[in-house]
């Protein structure tokens, strides 16, 4: 299901996460290493909205405990005991294969831990050219709409193959949030190529194989400032058609260390809210860093459904 | 005592009646940041000495209502003279402040590095953005390499270096100094972790000392109490860094630029390294937020002039190692 008109808020996500729900009934989501009381009062949330189904992996007592401590009921929650972190992480993607658990989620356990037993060879999760970004979308009182910022922490240096893979996770989101050009940044130190810096060169290409694939609601330009891709005329230049200039709608970062501390500057320090999102995968991944609030976690466990029952429409 | 800001640096400028420090800059075509250095002249922060092409120089000042007799001008015409100049401006006639004008980054890097010009203090160069926030209780500062990208434990012992030298001119006492990553541990598939790891197991092992240092920490974990109690580390840095070191300038950009555009914040940029520090004017933004760096390199210039090397890690005789 894709927004007709452009999503503005995050309040709009979570809208129309409860309309696909009312529609289709709950999602089911699995939480690996559940013992996390900052994740189940996000999913508290989400659940007392009638929008999922709550499967928590991990220690049943240590879970119950948490329960307990939060006053919540745990009948409401379906517990399934786990003696260790790769026990969690397998039977949660088992369940995922058999296509009983629509939304996956890392709890009390390490991002790239998760990632790494989620890809064992072990596991049957991973399909042949499944490729997972992480994705930031974000809503500040500094810009009109959302920005959506990636990869902010699962691509330790990217090629150009995988800088283009990137993009193409990020413009499917916001296809789904309704935006229409899509206008993309790839952030630099500077606004043009220079041959001694790779990320500048590597940048330049990418932006010329956008160019070359001729879809005009993409426009991808880099290497571009912040600051700059920020301006209201930033892309694209000159109009294109019948294309207005605008803002970036997506800034791509150049390494995982910038895209994570900008994501992490925005949360703690800017205040700003946000919906992350792991995508490309079997199951979109809800996901909360530390310094996040509950409603953080509602947003993304919202935007995940919007991501969730597109894939349903799609047959797969 | 009150938390020293970006304004605050600025004000004390304002205020200032002591003897007026010198800024130096370089005017061959475009006249790049004359206007700043102009601004500050006016302010009466500073002496102008400006080298390059005079006529240039006089037109723009007369322009800007500044009489050329007030300022030192002088005329070059090659690249070598302007270098051999700028090098006896700072070392014999007392050049407090340098502004890079139309001097390219080349240029100017070539300045404060090479042991010829006798203003080199590290060895290499660092570019610092010191900024005010309105969520964070005191300055934070982000330093990261110069202009391609470089990466590696050498730099990063580099941008170490720089960074005491910035706390002290700075009076930030026991600076807490935070190596970022993406994460908060050594990352199998990523060689800036290892590198943090690196010079975190120097620290253990006293080749490096007096420093509270801590990483590989992600912004988070750096700025944030609530993150930092997550891994109940018992560093003093985790949730409340004084300065921030990170992988390339491109991390440095994009992050500074965030806390600028998104966080309200004031920033003042520099290029350390060298004796004489480097006032950094962004191209854009307002002329309070240009002249901010021209504070920032005032306030750090009288204690980078006597300032001693860090000697660890460099030219040190390796008996020391034996005796240790």
């Amino acid at each position: 299901m894709i927004a007709l008109e452009p999503v503005k808020t995050l309040r709009t996500i979570n809208d129309l996460a409860k309309s696909i729900v009312a529609e289709s009934g709950q999602f089911n989501l699995g939480v690996v290493q559940g013992e996390d009381a900052q994740m189940i009062e996000g999913l508290e949330l989400a659940r007392v909205e009638g929008l999922i189904n709550p499967i928590l992996f991990g220690n049943k007592k240590k879970i119950e405990s948490i329960l307990k401590k939060l006053n919540i009921e745990k009948r409401v929650y379906t517990i399934v005991h786990t003696e260790s972190q790769p026990s969690s992480v397998l039977q949660a993607a088992e369940l995922v294969v058999k296509g009983e658990i629509d939304i996956l989620s890392p709890g009390n356990i390490a991002l790239p831990e998760f990632f790494r037993l989620l890809f064992d060879k072990n596991c049957t999760f991973r399909r042949r050219g499944d490729f997972i970004s992480i994705i930031g979308v974000m809503e500040h009182t500094s810009f009109e709409g959302l920005l959506l910022i990636s990869d902010v922490g699962l691509v330790p240096d990217p090629t150009v193959d995988e800088g283009i893979r990137i993009i193409n996770n990020a413009t499917h989101i916001a296809k789904l949030l309704g935006i229409n050009p899509i206008r993309v940044g790839l952030l630099a130190f500077e606004d043009e190529m220079t041959p001694n810096s790779p990320t500048t060169v590597a940048e330049s290409i990418i932006s010329q194989f956008f160019q070359r694939e001729h879809d005009p609601s993409i426009i991808v330009k880099g290497p571009i400032r912040l600051d700059q891709a920020m301006q209201p005329d930033a892309l694209p230049l000159m109009p294109t058609g019948d294309i207005e200039p605008g803002r970036a709608d997506i800034l791509i970062a150049n390494n995982i260390h910038s895209g994570n501390s900008m994501y992490k500057a925005m949360m703690t320090l800017c205040d700003a809210a946000s919906a992350p999102i792991a995508y490309g995968g079997r199951c979109p991944f809800a996901l909360v860093t530390r310094s996040e609030s509950p409603q953080n976690i509602l947003n993304s466990i919202s935007l995940c459904i919007l991501v969730a029952a597109d894939e349903t429409d799609k047959g797969n | 005592m009150k938390n020293m800001t970006i304004e605050s640096l600025i004000a004390a400028r304002d205020a200032s009646s002591a003897e007026k420090p010198v800024l130096a800059t370089v005017v061959q075509d475009k006249g790049n940041n004359l206007d700043t250095a102009i601004e500050a002249y006016r302010k009466g922060w500073v002496k102008l000495l400006l080298l390059g092409n005079t006529d240039l120089i006089k037109q723009k000042l007369q322009v800007a209502h500044v009489d050329p007799a007030d300022c030192i001008i002088e005329q070059t015409d090659s690249i070598f003279a302007l270098l051999t100049r700028l090098h006896d401006w700072c070392v014999k006639e007392g050049v407090d402040v340098l502004l890079a004008g139309d001097l390219s980054g080349r240029e100017i890097s070539h300045l404060l590095t090479n042991p010829y010009h006798q203003v080199t203090l590290e060895g290499g160069l660092s570019r610092a953005c010191v900024l005010s926030l309105p969520n964070y209780p005191k300055l934070l500062t982000i330093i990261g390499g110069v202009g391609s990208d470089v990466y590696g434990s050498e730099f990063l012992t580099i941008h170490l270096k720089n960074s005491v030298h910035l706390t002290k001119a700075l009076k930030i006492k026991n600076p807490k100094i935070a190596l970022l990553s993406a994460m908060d541990q050594v990352g199998i598939d990523d060689m800036h972790t290892y590198d943090c790891q690196c010079l975190i197991n120097m620290v253990n092992l006293e080749q490096i000392e007096g420093i509270n240092i801590a990483g590989p920490m992600s912004f988070d974990t750096a700025v944030n109490r609530k993150a930092a109690s997550y891994f109940q580390n018992d560093d003093k840095v985790s949730g409340d860094a004084d300065v921030i070191i990170v992988d390339s300038h491109q991390t440095r950009s994009v992050l500074a630029l965030t806390l600028t555009c998104f966080g309200a914040a004031s920033a003042a940029r520099v290029l350390l390294g060298g004796r004489i520090p480097v006032a950094v004017i962004p191209g854009r933004g307002t002329l309070s937020d240009k002249i901010a760096g021209i504070a920032l390199a005032l306030e750090m210039s009288p204690y980078l002039r006597f300032a001693v090397p860090q000697d660890w890690l460099s030219d040190r005789n390796p008996i020391d190692y034996v005796w240790k």
